[in-house]
């Protein structure tokens, strides 16, 4: 080490232009944030979300008053106006049976609309209770349920909804239907929640909780699942589109929904007939049911890249 | 700084042995990443000289732009990261302008990289020796060619070119090779010496050759040396060159790892960190870069693993004459092992120059902070200042009250503590008992500070979370104060939780992101059921004036929050329940080095006023020499030494204790008089 220095290697100090105290301090003038701040804030930027959210408000506020859209009443069917095309006030023409499709596509939704919401709701109570104890408690009480939920996982959805609605083929009514799906539907949810738990449940702040004197329960509810909220939102958005889905295969392969009860469904199934003389009773109910689904699908999406920036693709 | 330099349209002559003009001349240089928040200036007006052969050391805290400053010389910036002016002129090569065939030309054969954390950088699914075969490749080294080559030359000259220097040639001993030459030195000494003086002399050289890595002139010297007539010319007649499996087995040797032959054809999973290092080391240096940039090498490793792999890396790239620009955020590491500072901060290079001269002399105000505050120089100055005679307690940062003093009632005492792990084994229902903590026993005295000092594995946090009774010894007991802890029952343990409260290294991972800092303080306080509404609130407040946080931080949530400010909130917490004892888990690890400083003055500030006791846990000697009043030194699950710090500093018992000193950056540094 030789003690010369060479051009642009002697002793060189730049002049202070910027506070040192400034070294571990940060921005009190900014709003304060957290996860569903920000997600919120990156959430109104996206036209998709803005779109989806638009959609989907309009489907719920059909499936709630279906009068304000039309004061035809769907069950008034005459024989006379079979598959007619669309006349005034009549703006999608009649089915087979001569009752007025618009009419049926507005009060159709209701039914889809409401398996769809309680179906998610009690899979995500289902499967995020049996998710998150097993990812909680690990151990022998994570093998048993995690194999009860492959089970039900083995089953396809659609398969068992169909065997177990055969059960119910007297008293068939929208409470039946979100049983039957529900029963079958929780595992996705459950896996998911299974993973996030166990994601979090090894966190510094689960120590440090328990040092406190937190007990196991109070960290799960309190620390643990808001943390491993965001996936299952995610993965429930979603699901409540395929949720949609089942229950109008179930209505079109008549195990459904009993025919008293208007479904997308049910009228899919019942345009079959037409297809070839009149396909736009089958277009309308079959676009109601398309356009919901991806609504929540692309609110599950937009929900995802808010909550979890790292899945956001460029 | 105003040179003709500074112009790039003046191309600099290249391959200059005796530098005198710069291998790198960064000028000027601007960096900026777009992010969603707007536009981040990164680096900002940076200036670099590098000449050939030269050790640079860029220092700076996290966030001061000096892995965007390394990582732009080689046009390696992540994301949305652009160069916006400047110049960055590499051996007559302007980096900004090359097209994307110069740089991948320039990465590798003319700049190497040693990444910062082994862990990650090599990849699982390929053996070692593929990856170090695959630098070669990547860099056109073809090691057969050469050796065809050299072949067809000396065939046709008809010459042995045994003259060539050990640098110069690309001849290397082969492993055939090495066995045939054994077996002649065996034979020529067998009839001379005796079988037995001939086998340590064959053993002896057997260590000396090195497969891949020795060169034919070497080769010669050695087997000279062990006495084998007419060496050059057997050597002539068996060394022809090696393959590419020689010479990746000769790259890892040089890295300093041992029986690398074998070690080739791992898996980085069989690796400990520091070997991983050493590998990622000889794929950086395979191509026989003119610069190696090496950031944070050994940031991930123990002190000691860290300091031979220091020593090793300079011995190779001094053998090799590369130029090293070595990124830290050590000072005392960076002096010691560089004859060039760069200090940057807010992107910014704030001061330059010869290493000594800035540690003696720092000119920057910033400077100025981090040579006082650099644990490892600290640690040093005490030293020195003892040395010569002056009381070490006036350069440490206050202590709480008087020190030691065998009259303090013991508040935590810990008896042949002891704690074994079942680690699953090869077959289902197989396991082999791991003792990570072995016989431990220590006591801690009311309002002093005891560290528990070790590298990882150590078996130091299994003690810290038996103490905190997250985890059961398999034997013996807790006492605190005079009460053994596993008698108690379930009421008395969540009293106890009060006693005794944790700060945990990782002040990201430590706070609930969901929590508000106000929350989070007062969860404590509800968990316990203390006060009502309206008091705790008050409670939360002072707590927040005592770690000097403003009250606006309350309705904050942690990620808005610095390391620091973290680790503050975090101390706030521990101390809502008003307990005794503290113990930190590694609590100013993870912090930077001002940033450290700030709270290990706030825990002597909070010690001296509440009469604190802390169990500092940490493999950082130089933090404990500011904090510590007595040190236990665990090793492998065992305490080696316990003393007070002084003793333990200034007169350690154990060779792993003083290799421990050892190894604390800085130590080898004459800056202050000694």
């Amino acid at each position: 080490m030789s003690d010369v220095v060479r051009p642009h290697q002697d002793h060189f100090f730049a002049q202070l232009d910027t506070a040192l105290d400034a070294v571990d301090s940060v921005d009190e003038s900014a709003p304060p944030a957290s996860l569903w701040h920000d997600a919120w804030q990156s959430l109104r930027t996206r036209p998709i979300f803005w779109v989806s959210a638009v959609l989907i408000l309009l489907v719920i506020v059909v499936a709630a008053f279906p009068r304000l859209f039309t004061s035809v009443d769907p069950t008034f069917c005459e024989l006379k106006n079979s598959v007619r095309p669309s006349i005034s006030g009549h703006p999608f023409g009649f089915d087979r049976q001569g009752c007025d499709v618009y009419s049926r596509v507005i009060y159709g939704a209701r039914a889809s609309v409401s398996v769809g919401i309680l179906t998610t709701l009690a899979v995500v109570l289902l499967g995020g209770i049996v998710g998150a104890l097993a990812g909680f408690y690990g151990k022998w009480f994570d093998s048993l349920l995690s194999r009860i939920t492959d089970i039900f996982f083995a089953i396809p959805l659609v398969l068992a909804a169909i065997v177990v609605m055969q059960v119910f083929s007297t008293k068939r009514t929208v409470v039946t239907v979100v049983l039957v799906l529900s029963v079958f539907g929780w595992p996705q949810i459950a896996r998911i929640t299974r993973g996030a738990v166990m994601s979090v449940k090894n966190a510094d702040f689960i120590t440090a909780a328990t040092a406190l004197g937190a007990s196991r329960f109070r960290n799960l509810v309190r620390h643990v699942l808001p943390n491993a909220a965001a996936p299952i939102i995610v993965t429930a958005t979603v699901s409540l589109g395929t949720f949609i889905v089942a229950e109008a295969t179930l209505s079109f392969l008549g195990i459904g929904l009993p025919g008293t009860v208007m479904s997308w469904g049910a009228d899919i199934s019942h345009a079959q007939a037409s297809i070839r003389t009149q396909p736009s009773v089958l277009f309308y109910p079959a676009g109601a049911l398309a356009l919901t689904v991806l609504s929540f699908i692309m609110m599950g999406d937009a929900v995802r890249d808010a909550l979890d920036p790292k899945a956001r693709t460029r | 700084m105003t040179d003709s330099l500074t112009t790039p349209a003046f191309p600099v002559p290249q391959h200059h042995k005796h530098g005198d003009a710069p291998l790198l001349a960064v000028r000027d240089l601007e960096v900026s990443f777009t992010t969603a928040g707007g536009i981040v200036h990164a680096v900002r007006g940076a200036d670099l000289t590098i000449y050939p052969g030269q050790t640079v050391a860029i220092v700076g805290e996290s966030g001061s732009g000096k892995s965007t400053l390394a990582h732009a010389i080689i046009d390696l910036l992540p994301g949305t990261g652009k160069v916006t002016s400047g110049s960055i002129l590499f051996n007559g090569t302007e980096v900004t302008k090359a097209s994307k065939r110069e740089i991948i030309a320039l990465r590798g054969q003319q700049i190497g990289l040693v990444p910062q954390d082994p862990m990650s950088n090599l990849n699982p699914v390929w053996k070692i020796g593929y990856q170090v075969k695959e630098a070669l490749k990547a860099n056109h080294v073809d090691v057969s060619r050469v050796m065809r080559n050299t072949l067809t030359e000396a065939l046709i000259t008809d010459e042995a070119l045994l003259e060539v220097g050990p640098n110069g040639d690309d001849l290397y001993l082969g492993r055939k090779a090495k066995k045939a030459l054994l077996r002649d030195l065996r034979t020529a000494l067998a009839g001379v010496r005796g079988v037995d003086q001939a086998q340590a002399a064959v053993d002896a050289a057997s260590a000396a050759l090195v497969v891949g890595a020795t060169t034919r002139s070497q080769v010669v010297a050695i087997l000279t040396a062990a006495g084998l007539p007419d060496a050059a010319a057997t050597v002539r007649a068996r060394v022809q060159g090696s393959d590419a499996t020689d010479r990746v087995a000769g790259l890892l040797s040089e890295a300093g790892l041992v029986d690398a032959e074998r070690r080739a054809t791992q898996y980085p999973h069989e690796f400990s960190g520091g070997m991983r290092q050493r590998a990622l080391i000889a794929i950086a240096l395979a191509a026989r870069p003119q610069l190696l940039i090496a950031d944070e090498p050994t940031s991930a490793l123990d002190v000691t693993v860290q300091r031979q792999i220091l020593d090793h890396l300079h011995g190779l790239t001094e053998e090799l004459g590369t130029a090293v620009l070595f990124i830290t955020h050590d000072l005392g590491l960076a002096a010691e092992r560089a004859e060039q500072l760069v200090v940057m901060y807010r992107g910014k290079v704030v001061e330059s120059g010869p290493a000594r001269q800035i540690l003696a002399a720092p000119r920057h105000p910033y400077t100025k902070r981090l040579v006082a505050s650099a644990p490892s120089l600290a640690s040093r100055r005490i030293q020195s200042a003892k040395a010569a005679g002056v009381q070490a307690t006036e350069l440490l940062a206050p202590t709480g009250g008087d020190g030691v003093s065998s009259v303090r009632a013991e508040v935590l005492r810990v008896e042949n503590l002891t704690r074994v792990f079942q680690l699953r084994g090869a077959r289902p229902g197989s396991h082999t008992d791991f003792k990570a903590v072995d016989d431990v026993s220590f006591q801690l005295r009311a309002g002093t500070t005891l560290a528990l000092v070790g590298e990882s594995g150590s078996g130091k946090s299994t003690v810290a979370n038996i103490i905190l009774n997250l985890l059961d010894p398999t034997s013996g007991k807790v006492f605190f104060d005079g009460t053994d802890m596993s008698t108690l029952g379930r009421k008395d343990l969540f009293a106890f939780r009060r006693r005794v409260q944790p700060i945990f290294q990782n002040p990201y991972g430590s706070l609930d992101p969901m929590y508000s800092i106000f929350r989070t303080i007062e969860e404590p306080l509800r968990t316990h059921r203390i006060g009502n509404k309206a008091s705790r609130e008050k409670k939360v407040r002072e707590l927040l004036d005592m770690v000097a946080l403003p009250q606006a931080t309350l309705r904050r949530y942690p990620n808005e929050l610095s390391g620091g400010q973290r680790q503050r909130i975090a101390v706030a917490r521990a101390l809502a329940l008003e307990p005794e004892v503290i113990v930190c888990d590694e609590a100013v690890s993870a912090l930077d080095v001002l940033v450290q400083a700030q709270i290990l003055t706030l825990l002597n500030d909070l010690q001296a006023e509440l009469g604190l006791s802390y169990l500092f846990i940490t493999h950082d000697l130089a933090v404990v020499r500011q904090i510590a009043d007595e040190v236990c030194v665990m090793n492998a699950g065992r305490i080696v030494e316990q003393a007070t710090t002084d003793e333990v500093f200034d007169h350690p018992q154990q060779d792993y204790t003083r290799e421990l000193l050892e190894a604390i950056p800085g130590a080898k540094l004459d800056i202050f008089g000694v």
